[in-house]
């Protein structure tokens, strides 16, 4: 059916009572084509496929051919993968040794790029023997593998613990002539600096091995991408970001549930899938959750012929394979997905996608919008609004949504917390031969491991010595290694990590897994096992938590003009005290939980708010609670423009009920043990603060806006802020700290 | 008991090694008492140890000649031609027809119309004693216990043999610090020790043990090819030094688990000392142990620690070359 006609048809449905607050068209685009130079057989390759070159891919190709490290930062389905495999292929053809590294940052991608390669390779009648070869690789093949392959692909976890085996892998890396790179806007924050810092590692031994293959980097738009590819590898680079691929019109709805108070977001947005669904729109929903995923395909399912199917990370990949393949054949056409579909994997275009809950970044929402879209098609996009500010900001400020520039990534490879770990690392593969690496000084922090007795000095260069195994104690992110298996039957279900377990596998839980219903008989945290068994209650479970925050220890004060602010070690919990069971959105019940807390220590910069100043703003008439969570929320927006992180790094805390008496505000790391970042900003606390003020203060909004004071990823939905009580509070800071 | 040229002759053994005392149960007692013992002296004091300097730096050698006999298989290469699979082609079944007609051994094949090439070439290998071309040959056709190494390595003189071993400080990458030859020789077996007196003199340590290994020509070791000869190379890559020892090898680790295996309990090296060769060690440090004791002699240069080490290293090339007698008798035995 016609995308406007099933706009219209909408607005006729019974709980249709005004929710598209904004329909923006984005016009269709014609495409632009373009061509490039290389090897007659691939030309002959996509002529027989019907493919002509978009101007982005053949500039993208020439300035591979070229030479030159590239980033191309065009949409997903505009053939980013084409631009880098035809230059790839091009140079298989024509030199027998040559060697090329692909690097993606889930296996799952891993695999779907295989398939796009082996097939490529059998058009033009080579034989490169492309393998992926990452931790499921078993070990019996890996030999084989390293010598033969001429394609690897891998990711940045894998490299990290190969390269102390770096002579096993002697020949691919002497004829390695492109390393590959995609979606590297995930390696940004803490997680991208590690990446960085494995990359230099990765280089220092190719150069060792006389080697210096080209960089070719894939992203997502962010607003910074010839900087973020400087970082990540440390050489320049060129970039290709224009998209001219063709494109139908998109019709971008953007729809307010609140207009329909009888209806639950969640509700609306299963309504809004099947209707889709049920007018022969092949649909996608982005939830924000794993159980929305399921919850939202099974309702959907309920109201149409055709199967709603959830898709996550948890599920075993065979059947994440089978649910992509049928989506790519047209077959499902519906699904209901978490992030894990975002990144690139190969699932052809669909005709709408229903983002429910906005995401947490621009760049994230472009990226599902993205998802939308079959060649010069016409395509919807509906984003879902829920009821917090952040969402409901948008929902009344479009333009604010779709002028907002991309977030930028940020990638800091001087952090000692992060980089010591990776000279020692360093260190077992080969001696350190001088301070110098890579273009940084790190001479600071090896006379600091040559301390610690991890590092010695010998005649040629530093040697590790340590007894723990280097890469086995450096950790890329932050992901728990502890996974939960659900086992029905004795058979695996799926599995999930610790944190997802205490929300949506206690004791009693229900837990949906591709339209059916289980409940959670044991949740075992020793053996990391829930056993369910399938039930088919009529309600669903839902849980509730509380976080909390406790210092454990005070290491320094910083003393400002007549106040002084605390660094220590905190300990910040999260505790599921109860779960609902409800019924579409009535509660049924309501039951206690006898978990133990999520804990994690980490670091924290901490100061005071004097009740003198919060009864002042009592008697303004305003909200002390909401002026000190919207301080939390300022600061750390502003965290990143000093201290070189993501605001997803780290963590805060508000408190109006302080030991001591008045309120209080904390900023953590979002780290088990912390990475620095708190420790660095403690320091210009004063400096932050200001900044803080003028970033509130100068914000055109009322009430408050995703650009000061809404946070995305707020624990407690955005809720109670207060902006004005914010800027008085850090008016009579500013007094005390001895700013403005 | 010094010689002068740095050789210490002895009996049956390790005397000042014994000094260590009882207590043999506790490891971590024991390292007390030798620290408290060895406190105020050095590893040079304690040992026969000297420096020796390189173009690597520093590194302690030592080296101490054992009045043992010790007899090779002492084969000819005509013992191993009597096999005629060794030809490329030759099954079981086809060796079986060639003996019914009459040929024997592979240099009687030399006119034989079919075989006459491949067998002149592999004859000529074997009377030429080109030992590594020879070795590379039975490798092919034999899995790596076969009687026939053991008859290869009769065919070299006893003073090209290195029985080795090496302790590590970890299992996969992490620094050797020391390592042992042991070379039987006309009156004896000398054992060389290799040590590293910090860890930043492994590459000096290796390398010094390399030019003894390279000197000769046969290596046994006791399960060397999955771990102490892949290690040694790994290690001397990370320096820089890429080598790879060409020298035939005889796992008698193999060989054990093969034909002494069922009469033991496991094929430890301990196991199979006490049970075959007869063989009781006073106090011994648990192997897991190693890597801290050494540790501890590092930090302090309290050579104490080490001393048991390096007497448990030292008997360990002492057995190896006594199981090879062993392993001799025992496949050699009426085969020959």
């Amino acid at each position: 059916m016609e995308v406007s006609n099933v706009i219209e048809g909408l607005k006729e449905q019974i709980w249709y009572e005004g929710q598209m607050e904004h329909v923006e068209l984005l016009p269709a685009q014609g495409a632009e084509y373009g061509d490039a130079s290389f090897d007659e057989r691939i030309k002959d390759f996509l002529d027989s496929r019907g493919i002509d070159l978009f101007s982005h891919q053949a500039r993208a190709i020439n300035l591979i051919k070229e030479g030159r490290n590239v980033i191309i930062t065009t949409p997903t389905a505009s053939g980013k993968t084409l631009a880098f495999n035809v230059p790839v292929m091009d140079r298989m053809l024509n030199q027998s040794e040559s060697r090329a590294l692909y690097l993606y940052p889930t296996k799952a991608l891993s695999r779907d790029q295989l398939q796009t390669i082996k097939e490529m390779e059998a058009a033009l009648d080579l034989e490169l023997e492309p393998r992926v070869y990452d931790g499921d690789t078993p070990r019996g093949a890996r030999p084989k593998i390293r010598k033969e392959s001429r394609i690897i692909i891998s990711n940045p976890y894998g490299i990290h613990h190969y390269l102390e085996w770096h002579h096993k892998w002697r020949d691919f890396f002497q004829n390695l002539d492109y390393v590959v790179l995609d979606e590297v806007h995930s390696y940004r924050g803490v997680f991208g600096s590690n990446v960085a810092m494995v990359i230099r590692r990765l280089k220092r031994i190719l150069e060792h091995y006389n080697s210096n293959p080209q960089f070719v980097l894939s992203s997502a738009t962010i607003a910074n991408p010839l900087e973020h590819a400087e970082k990540l590898i440390g050489e320049s680079f060129s970039l290709v970001a224009e998209d001219t691929s063709f494109q139908g019109n998109k019709h971008f709805i953007f729809w307010n549930p609140l207009s329909n108070p009888d209806n639950s977001a969640h509700n609306q947005t299963s309504k809004l899938v099947s209707y889709l669904v049920n007018n022969d729109l092949q649909t996608l929903c982005f939830t924000l959750s794993r159980r929305m995923a399921e919850l939202i395909a099974d309702w959907s399912s309920g109201r149409t012929e055709e199967a709603v199917r959830a898709y996550r990370a948890g599920y075993r990949p065979e059947e994440r394979r089978e649910i992509e393949k049928e989506l790519r054949e047209g077959e499902l056409r519906g699904v209901a997905a978490t992030n894990a579909l975002e990144l690139g994997i190969d699932i052809g275009g669909l005709d709408a996608v229903v983002i429910s809950g906005y995401p947490g970044t621009i760049t994230s929402s472009w990226q599902q919008a993205g998802r939308a879209g079959r060649g010069d098609e016409d395509s919807l996009v509906v984003l879902v609004g829920f009821e917090n500010p952040l969402d409901q900001y948008f929902l009344k400020h479009p333009r604010e949504f779709f002028e907002r520039d991309n977030e930028r990534a940020i990638v800091d490879t001087e952090n000692p917390n992060i980089t010591m770990g990776h000279l020692a690392c360093a260190a077992t593969e080969l001696p350190v031969l001088d301070d110098e690496f890579l273009g940084e000084n790190y001479s600071a922090e090896m006379e600091s491991l040559v301390k610690q007795g991890v590092l010695q000095e010998t005649p040629n260069g530093a040697m590790f010595v340590g007894d723990f195994r280097a890469s086995a104690a450096v950790n890329l992110d932050n992901i728990s290694s502890s996974t939960i298996k659900v086992i029905h039957n004795g058979d695996l279900l799926e599995t999930m990590d610790v944190e997802q377990a205490y929300r949506e596998a206690h004791e009693n839980a229900t837990l949906l897994h591709q339209g059916r219903k289980y409940l959670v008989k044991d949740l075992d945290l020793e053996e990391r096992v829930a056993r369910v068994s399938w039930e088919e209650v009529d309600y669903f479970t839902q849980s509730a938590s509380r976080t909390k925050l406790e210092v454990e220890a005070q290491e320094s004060v910083n003393k400002f003009k007549d106040v002084t602010t605390k660094f220590g070690r905190v300990s910040v919990s999260e505790l599921y005290t109860h779960f609902k069971e409800k019924k579409y959105d009535r509660v049924i019940g309501v039951h206690p939980l006898d978990l133990p807390p999520l804990e994690f220590e980490t670091e924290s910069s901490w100061f005071r708010v004097p009740e003198e100043i919060l009864t002042s703003v009592e008697d303004k008439g305003l909200d002390p609670e909401g002026g000190l969570h919207a301080v939390e929320h300022a600061l750390i927006s502003i965290t990143p423009f000093y201290a070189m992180c993501d605001r997803w790094d780290i963590g805060g805390f508000s408190t109006r009920q302080h030991v001591e008496g008045g309120g209080a505000v904390y900023i953590y790391d979002g780290y088990e043990g912390g990475i620095g970042i708190t420790e660095e900003v403690h320091e210009i606390l004063d400096e932050l603060l200001e900044s803080t003020l003028e970033l509130i203060d100068d914000c055109d909004c009322d009430e408050g806006c995703p650009s000061c004071i809404y946070s995305p990823k707020c624990g407690n939905d955005n809720e109670p802020l207060d902006k004005r009580a914010a800027i008085f509070i850090l008016k009579e800071l500013g007094k005390r700290f001895g700013y403005s | 008991m010094l010689s002068k040229t740095g050789v210490s002759d002895s009996g049956s053994g390790s005397d000042y090694f014994s000094r260590i005392g009882p207590g043999k149960n506790d490891p971590y007692r024991m390292k007390e008492r030798l620290l408290e013992k060895y406190r105020d002296s050095d590893i040079l004091d304690e040992t026969e140890f000297s420096i020796i300097e390189n173009d690597y730096g520093k590194t302690l050698h030592r080296v101490e000649r054992i009045n043992k006999p010790f007899k090779t298989p002492g084969t000819q290469p005509d013992d191993i031609l009597s096999d005629l699979k060794l030809i490329h082609g030759i099954g079981k079944t086809r060796e079986q027809e060639l003996k019914e007609e009459g040929y024997a051994t592979v240099p009687e094949l030399i006119d034989h119309d079919r075989w006459g090439e491949k067998a002149a070439s592999i004859v000529r290998l074997f009377r030429e004693d080109d030992i590594q071309k020879a070795y590379g040959i039975l490798r092919k056709w034999k899995n790596l216990s076969d009687p026939d190494l053991v008859k290869l390595a009769g065919l070299l003189e006893k003073e090209d043999f290195a029985f080795v071993d090496i302790e590590t400080m970890g299992l996969s990458n992490q620094p050797i610090f020391l390592l042992g030859i042991a070379q039987p020789v006309a009156a004896g077996i000398l054992v060389h020790q290799y040590l590293a007196g910090d860890l930043n003199q492994e590459m000096a340590t290796l390398v010094q043990f390399s030019r003894k290994l390279e000197e000769l020509g046969l290596i046994l070791t006791y399960n060397g090819m999955n771990f102490d000869i892949p290690y040694i190379e790994r290690r001397l890559t990370y320096y820089g030094n890429r080598v790879k020892f060409s020298h035939p090898h005889l796992d008698l680790y193999l060989f054990t688990k093969r034909f002494l295996g069922e009469e033991v309990q496991n094929c430890q090296l301990n196991t199979i000392e006490r049970s075959v060769l007869g063989i009781e060690r006073d106090f011994d440090v648990p192997s897991r142990l190693v890597p801290d004791f050494y540790k501890t002699y590092r930090e302090s240069g309290n050579p104490g620690p080490l001393l048991p080490i390096l007497a448990h290293h030292r008997q360990d090339v002492l057995s190896l070359a006594d199981l090879f007698q062993k392993i001799t008798e025992v496949t050699l035995d009426g085969s020959k």
